[in-house]
């Protein structure tokens, strides 16, 4: 098979048979991707208003760093072209100021169902394995909120769990902590504060068709 | 175990086995045709273990297994694409030329039981 330089990225699934008289016939799927170039980042807050939207006393409200994912997914498609059998893999991530870290594992779904996931489909997964409770929401940069209703993940420490996500309605996640606004003696009063959001174009290049696991390892 | 009770599991375990021989003599995929590819057999071009993926630019070829009953002759599969696996429609995808290449004698003496390519 070949593609031309002009080919349009995509996936197809294409049935090889045979057939015979006296033997019957038999048939094979196979699926051909043909890759395109990863998109650049960049570094618009999608929705900034749904994802931004913590305003405490007068000081700096918090904003989500937005993830860069150019970098991430070609290193990853690299990775694959030299280890063919290779079926997952480990992204490590954090905040410019080290405060949060997240180590993201990119794998197939176990056991493999009937129907596999399409490319325009992933499930999110979030493990908090940090201090405070954590949350994730998606994003539709096509609606901010208003095309369709968020789907959100609320874990405790210690706590896991996981949704599947749309390609339709999700253009990228934002990830948030709670975080201590009255502190005397013990915390009486939280507030969720966004941390980081991915970037949004190539936000499906990498979670399509994939589990994908956020373990929110730090947090300070 | 007395004797006669060994007698008596080995006729029963000899029934199963001439049943099981005998479904395997009508059964049509065991006289018939079958055909795989260990390759493209999962969608995902990252976190299957065998895609098949390419570049614009790109060509690429991927191995067939065809076996057949002995004496059957010759069968010659056939290649249908594609459907957009993302959609479900039928497609005609711009630039992306599949076609089915047998296996020539230079493959066979390349090596043995070499599989044709598409």
């Amino acid at each position: 098979m070949t593609a031309d330089t002009s080919a349009a990225p995509g996936q197809y699934a294409v049935k090889i048979s045979a057939s015979h008289p006296a033997m019957g016939s038999s048939e094979q799927t196979i699926f051909v991707n043909v890759l395109g170039p990863t998109p650049a980042d960049d570094t618009v807050t999608p929705c900034s208003s749904q994802v931004n939207n913590v305003v405490v006393g007068n000081g700096t409200p918090p904003v989500a760093q937005v993830l860069p994912l150019m970098g991430v997914v070609d290193s990853v498609f690299g990775v694959k072209a030299t280890n063919p059998g290779k079926i997952s893999f480990q992204v490590g991530a954090q905040t410019t100021d080290s405060r949060n870290g997240w180590a993201i594992a990119l794998e197939r779904e176990d056991p493999i169902p009937q129907a596999p996931l399409k490319i325009n489909q992933a499930i999110i997964a979030l493990t908090n394995d940090s201090p405070g409770d954590k949350d994730l929401w998606t994003v539709n940069g096509a609606g901010c909120g208003t095309a369709s209703v968020p789907q959100h993940i609320h874990v405790a420490q210690g706590q896991s769990a996981r949704i599947t996500i749309s390609k339709s309605s999700v253009t990228s996640l934002i990830l948030r902590r709670d975080v201590c606004t009255s502190w005397f003696i013990i915390c009486w009063g939280t507030m969720s504060e966004p941390v980081a959001v991915f970037t949004q174009p190539g936000f499906w290049s990498f979670v399509g068709g994939r589990v994908v696991t956020l373990r929110w390892f730090h947090s300070t | 175990m007395p004797t006669h009770s060994r007698w008596v599991g080995r006729l029963a375990c000899g029934c199963v086995a001439l049943v099981a021989a005998a479904m395997l003599e009508v059964s049509p995929s065991a006289a018939g045709l079958s055909i795989f590819s260990t390759v493209g057999t999962e969608p995902d071009p990252l976190v299957g273990p065998f895609p098949l993926s390419l570049h614009p630019g790109q060509s690429t070829s991927v191995g067939v297994s065809l076996f057949t009953g002995q004496g059957s002759g010759f069968v010659k599969p056939t290649v249908s694409c594609c459907v957009d696996a993302t959609t479900g429609a039928q497609v005609t995808p711009a630039g992306l030329t599949i076609g089915f290449r047998l296996p020539t004698f230079a493959d066979a003496a390349a090596g043995a039981g070499r599989p044709a390519s598409t």
